[in-house]
């Protein structure tokens, strides 16, 4: 037990860098499982797609932020599409999400000229390296403490967002849609919206992520929608009596539990290929308990 | 001025299960005007509720208000000067806000929907002074769940919310009927006032006769997409419960039940 124990304890630094960063992409999910009530698979290539173009872009001599800003304009472009392909083809919310998601492994793979894997050099400027903040920084929690401020930020811009009137549209196509049409506005263009800022979000986190690992790998985005809803639920279930906790924190601390059992379970000797299977079922574990509780509560007026 | 003419809705043409439910049918509601509607089922009372809405499309004819055509608009553009109270009250708020957000989601309705802060706190009095005349409490409640609230607290709030923003029509769709019998009463009671308050135009359809005598300034009865009966101004006054439901008991004898 001790070995185990002492390997994730070193590698807990590490987990938690991750666990940050993977919450910017569990916050863009939130906006559309929670607050939209859509379940976006577009996710599944547009987490690969931010990676893509900021990783493309970097290697190209852009600097991390504008890379990153552009990654996010890609993504939205994206959502943009699954939203359209839903609401104007009247496709299903998964099929809508799948199609796109197709699309984009052939775009992405377009994108990095063709390569499956795109490193970044050690010397090449990223968010967590050779800039000034990160050597303003004591050098071994520069990445932890820049991707606690990146997550902060959307945090905050999230919250911020979720209360301007946009916002209460965004709450309210996710909760009856009637009240949004009966509020004058077409719910469908709503829908769209939503799907387009929670996709910039992931494409924040796929670029984020690749600049952290200094590698960009075409199959990054396998299971991102799974384990994103995992850190969601994870977060808004542990906490569902907190009511004055916001779900945006919430959502954060599922993605560091996630994160942290993950690497837990490598350090007790699973392999990271058993993982997928791991979070399939602790998925299905609670979506059957939630599934449950569903049919109890809610909306008996 | 409401003015439909010709409508013809036919479901599911070209099928075994075709049902033409109107055919030529035009109906014209003056402003100002509030008109109950009664019917047995399948008579055509929420399709026709459906059709002015815009929720679904006639196959033919014409619904212009005050002269403009309006049967192409989407119903998100006709909403912007209709107000529907659903049957179903969960239909008219959102559960997982707060009464507080809800109000200030209907507030917005006439605004940019922008990235202005959503609740208008200064506003929160005014709030408070819509809900009180309800009687039911909900201006001390203002951060509670909708979801939370009863069926007729939320159906007033729904009410509030129709009403909050200037509108020339309110659709009223069986808006009672899930309720208990000392609720719907407060509900008729909170929906007349707000239709002459606000001088609307009022289209009602009730499966309960007596609000339908009692209510109202002209009454209509459809069976089988066709008007029955249509009485107005001192027509109506005369009309007795009895001579309604005579001629209910006798259509419905027609359909067999």
């Amino acid at each position: 037990m001790a070995v185990p124990l002492l390997s994730f304890l070193r590698a807990f630094p590490a987990t938690l860098e991750q666990g940050l960063i993977y919450a910017l992409m569990a916050l863009g999910v939130m906006l559309t499982y929670l607050i939209l009530d859509f379940p976006d698979l577009t996710v599944d290539g547009s987490f690969p797609l931010g990676g893509a173009v900021s990783t493309s872009l970097i290697l190209s001599g852009f600097s991390p932020l504008p890379a990153l800003l552009l990654a996010a304009a890609a993504d939205m472009a994206a959502g943009l599409v699954t939203g359209l392909i839903h609401v104007k083809l009247k496709i299903r919310a998964l099929f809508s999400g799948i199609i796109v998601m197709t699309a984009l492994y052939s775009i992405n793979l377009r994108i990095t000229g063709g390569s499956s894997l795109l490193s970044i050099p050690r010397g090449s400027v990223t968010l967590f390296r050779n800039n000034a903040l990160a050597e303003a920084l004591p050098s071994a929690l520069s990445t932890l403490l820049i991707a606690l401020m990146l997550v902060a930020a959307a945090k905050i811009a999230l919250d911020l967002l979720l209360g301007t009137r946009l916002g209460l549209l965004l709450r309210a196509a996710g909760d009856k849609q009637r009240v949004v049409t009966a509020l004058g506005r077409d719910q469908g263009n709503v829908k769209i919206l939503g799907l387009a800022l929670a996709n910039g979000l992931v494409a924040f986190c796929g670029g984020v992520l690749c600049q952290q690992q200094r590698l960009f790998e075409l199959s990054m985005g396998t299971g991102a929608m799974v384990l994103s809803l995992a850190s969601v639920i994870i977060g808004v279930n542990l906490f569902k009596r907190a009511e004055k906790l916001r779900d945006t924190t919430k959502v954060i601390i599922g993605a560091l539990i996630y994160k942290a059992s993950y690497g837990l379970a490598i350090s007790l000797g699973l392999r990271p290929g058993d993982m997928k299977l791991v979070t399939a079922l602790l998925f299905l574990g609670i979506l059957s308990t939630r599934l449950l509780r569903a049919k109890e509560a809610e909306d008996h007026a | 001025m409401l003015e439909m003419s010709g409508l013809r809705k036919v479901y599911n043409p070209g099928t075994v299960r075709e049902l033409c439910l109107f055919e030529n049918f035009s109906l014209s509601i003056p402003g100002g005007q509030f008109l109950s509607i009664v019917g047995s089922n399948g008579s055509g009372k929420s399709s026709l509720m459906n059709l002015i809405c815009g929720t679904i499309r006639p196959d033919a004819g014409q619904i212009a208000v005050d002269g403009l055509d309006i049967t192409k608009m989407p119903e998100h553009r006709r909403l912007k000067r209709i107000g529907r109270i659903h049957q179903n009250p969960a239909m008219g708020t959102c559960a997982s806000m707060s009464i507080l957000e809800n109000l200030a989601l209907a507030d917005n309705k006439v605004r940019r929907m922008n990235l202005m802060p959503g609740v208008d706190r200064k506003r929160k009095e005014r709030y408070r002074e819509m809900l009180r005349p309800l009687g039911l409490g909900l201006e001390n409640m203002l951060d509670a769940r909708a979801g939370s609230l009863s069926g007729g607290q939320r159906q007033a709030l729904a009410m509030v919310m129709c009403v909050m923003t200037p509108i020339d029509f309110l659709i009223l769709d069986e808006h009672t009927a899930a309720l208990d019998p000392k609720t719907s009463d407060l509900i008729m009671e909170l929906t007349d006032k707000a239709v002459r308050e606000n001088g609307l135009t009022a289209l009602m359809v009730t499966h309960n006769l007596r609000y339908a005598i009692q209510y109202g300034d002209r009454l209509l009865m459809l069976h089988q997409g066709g008007i029955v009966l249509d009485k107005a101004g001192k027509e109506k006054e005369a009309t007795r419960l009895e001579d309604v439901l005579d001629l209910f008991t006798q259509i419905s004898i027609e359909l067999g039940n």
